[in-house]
Formats: structure tokens, sequence, C-alpha cells
């Protein structure tokens, strides 16, 4: 049927791909409009088509919990399950922010923990709008940098349960990741640098005054 | 769709059940030998318009050809189905694919392909002109609309002086033509203007 998950694909945490989507909405999305005449017989190649159109990421929403557009593809990209590398593309590119979502939840999703901190963490730089429907149907301003915090820290997010991820304090206790850089940090340092050398310079005037 | 089928049925000694599948298998092109393999399954090229009869009247009979009936029909399967969710599962369903000649998987997209497709995005977006998009957000196709109907009444606007013109020439024109100018002349007047001077 066209809602069943490809013959091939690797069973994920345990189970079919598309479990990882909750019942409930699972079956929801299989009744939306959207899944049954746009995201039918999609590629990991046409998919892309679709995402750039995207308007909004999001779960359910509304009195009835209609699924986003975002949810249709992401349960889309389960069934069919595309290839890591593909996904890596998805979130490597810098044009379509919603395309790099979809990938980035579905590395989430999918990936073992460390890859989901090696290729969701470079996202902490990037700071574009998103656009997040909320579930009582509105729309609410966020940002790409603080969907991904939320896919690395919380355990729900967009009606799904994320799968388990050890913490990055106890990975870099293991020695398995190093210790994050953010690109903050530079400026933060000479930003006290710069304070230092104040306080040094006023310090040395004081001294002087004082003689 | 049950009324005939039971009626053969009755004939052949087939259940329904039994002459759906002999159908089935009537339709599938790798069952008549007319494909040696099933292709991947492919997306629809064209837009399903489910509203295409909303709000048409038509007669519907019992005995009329399935896709004069009620409800959407599939001239692949021949059948037809009562609302617009059926007619969409079973346009994505096993059977009617098959029918297509078509397995329910999908073809496995490479990284190069990916690659391209997301090229070829990114440029369609950076063909797309600032005309398109005016700063207030209003697409163009707004502002043409607007222009396009203020052209239609432009258009009506002249129409009309020129119908009002067309009815006072006619009039003129049957004013001279409704009386003789030399039958008036004997009778003393040679128009409607005043006599006096």
């Amino acid at each position: 049927m066209a809602n069943r998950t490809d013959k091939e694909a690797y069973t994920i945490h345990g189970t079919n791909p598309q479990n990882l989507v909750e019942y409930i909405v699972r079956n929801k999305i299989y009744q939306t409009v959207y899944w049954k005449e746009s995201c039918f017989a999609l590629t990991a190649e046409t998919l892309i088509d679709k995402a750039v159109d995207l308007k909004a990421a999001g779960g359910t929403y509304g009195g009835q919990d209609k699924p986003t557009n975002f949810m249709c593809l992401i349960l889309k990209m389960l069934q069919i399950q595309p290839d890591k590398e593909i996904i890596i593309e998805y979130i490597r590119n810098e044009d379509f922010k919603y395309v790099r979502l979809l990938g980035a939840f579905y590395m989430r999703l999918v990936g073992r923990p460390l890859e989901v901190y090696q290729y969701l963490e470079p996202l902490y730089n990037d700071y574009r709008k998103i656009r997040v429907m909320t579930k009582e149907g509105k729309y609410m301003v966020s940002h790409v940098d603080e969907l991904v915090d939320a896919m690395l820290n919380k355990d729900h997010l967009f009606d799904i349960a994320l799968p388990r991820i050890p913490t990055r304090y106890a990975l870099e206790k293991t020695g398995q990741l190093d210790k994050r850089v953010s690109v903050l940090d530079e400026e933060f340092d000479e930003a006290m640098l710069e304070q230092e050398t104040g306080t040094a310079a006023e310090r040395a005037a004081q001294a002087r005054r004082h003689c | 769709m049950q009324g005939p089928e039971e009626k053969e049925a009755e004939k052949d000694g087939e259940t329904a059940l039994d002459i759906r599948k002999r159908k089935r298998l009537e339709r599938d092109p790798l069952h008549q030998g007319l494909i040696v393999q099933r292709s991947h399954l492919k997306g629809r090229e064209y837009q399903i318009d489910l509203a295409a009869r909303l709000g048409k009247t038509q007669v519907v009979g019992v005995n009329m050809p399935l896709n004069q009936q009620a409800g959407y029909y599939c001239s692949v399967c021949d059948c037809i189905l009562r609302d617009s969710q059926s007619y969409l599962d079973h346009i994505n369903g096993k059977w009617h694919n098959r029918a297509l000649g078509m397995t329910m998987r999908v073809e496995k997209s490479t990284v190069d392909q990916v690659r391209k497709r997301l090229e070829e995005n990114k440029k369609k977006k950076e063909e797309k002109n600032d005309d398109d998009y005016l700063p207030d957000g209003i697409d163009r196709r707004i502002l043409e609309a607007e222009q396009a109907e203020e052209r239609a009444q432009e258009e009506k606007r002249t129409r009309k002086l020129e119908k009002k013109q067309k009815e006072r020439q006619q009039r003129e024109e049957e004013e001279t033509e409704g009386a003789d100018a030399d039958m008036m002349a004997v009778m003393g007047f040679g128009g409607f203007g005043t006599t006096k001077k």
C-alpha cells in the first residue's frame, strides 16, 4: 500500500521506522489530503520540491490535531528511508531552511547519538527565522538554532517522542566527543581581553595618581 | 457496482469476489504478458481536480454506464468511487497502480540526484525576480488582476459609449428616412425647426 514502509528499510531502534511517529498522529497523517495528493510516490529527490514549498515547521495543530505538512514529510522520509548521505546533503544545504530542518529532525530521530551531535551542532550557527505552527493553530517565530537546541535537549518535539540520546556531558566524559567550541567563544575572549586591558590601564593610572 | 456482478455470478457460478479477481488480472499488464517487469512507482504528473464536477446538475440512473454515474470514475479500473477520500485511496492503491504496470515501491534516489535537485531549486529561487514580489507582500499577480479588471471596465465603458452613439445615429436616420423630403416640401414644411424668424 501507499503507506507501507519500504521493504528494504532497516529497522530503527528495533522497530519499523514509521513507528517513531505515534500511532494516532501517524493515522491522522495517512488521512490528510496533503499526504494522499502530494506525498504519493515521493522519492528523496522529489521530496525536496515539496520541502522547498514548506511554510512552517510544527507537529499537529487545531482542535482536531491536524498534522502539519512538515510532519507529513517527516513521515514520508521515515517511510522511504533515504541514505545517510542524502540526509547529510539536506542538512548541509544553506538555501532552504525547512529542508535543513527536515534533515536535522530526521537525523535526530534515526541517527546514532554521536552522529546526532556531529551533524546537528553545526546548525547552532544558523540564526535564520523559522515559522512554527503551535498547537493552537497560530504561528510562532523561532530560529533554526533554537529548534536544533530543542531537538538535542528535549524529550518531545513536534508531537514526537524523541529517541533518548546520552547527554553531551556524558559523551564528553567517556571521551567520545570533544568539547564543543562555540563561534561566540572567540568574541567572548576578545571582550574579556579588552576588559582586562581596560582595568589594567585604569589601575596603572590610579597608581600614577597616588605617586 | 454490486448489482451487475451478482447477476453475472449467477450465470457462471462465480462469486463476486472471483469476478473481481479475474478482472484485476485482466487489467494487469504483467499478467497479460505486455511487460516483463513492473516499473517503480511514479508520482502523478497531473493535478487531481477533486472539485471538477462540483455544482453541476446531472441525471443519474442505476442502469447507466459507470462513467456517467454519481461519484468519481476511474477509467483505468472501470469503477466508481463515491467520495473524494476513497477516490484518493483508490488511485494510490495497489490494484490501481498494478493496472498501470507499477509496483508500490519508489525508486531509490542517489546523492547526486539530490544535489542536482537542490541546485535546480536554488536556481529557480534566484530566477524569481524582485518584480514578482512587492515590498508589502502583494503578489504581482494581484496587481495584474487589478489592472486587467480596470482594462475590462474601460472597455465596457467605451463599448457603451459606442452603442449609444450608434443608437443616436440610427434614430436620426430613421427620422429623416421616415418622412419623404419631397412630400414635406409639398406640404409646406422642410423639417421640425421653427418657422419663426
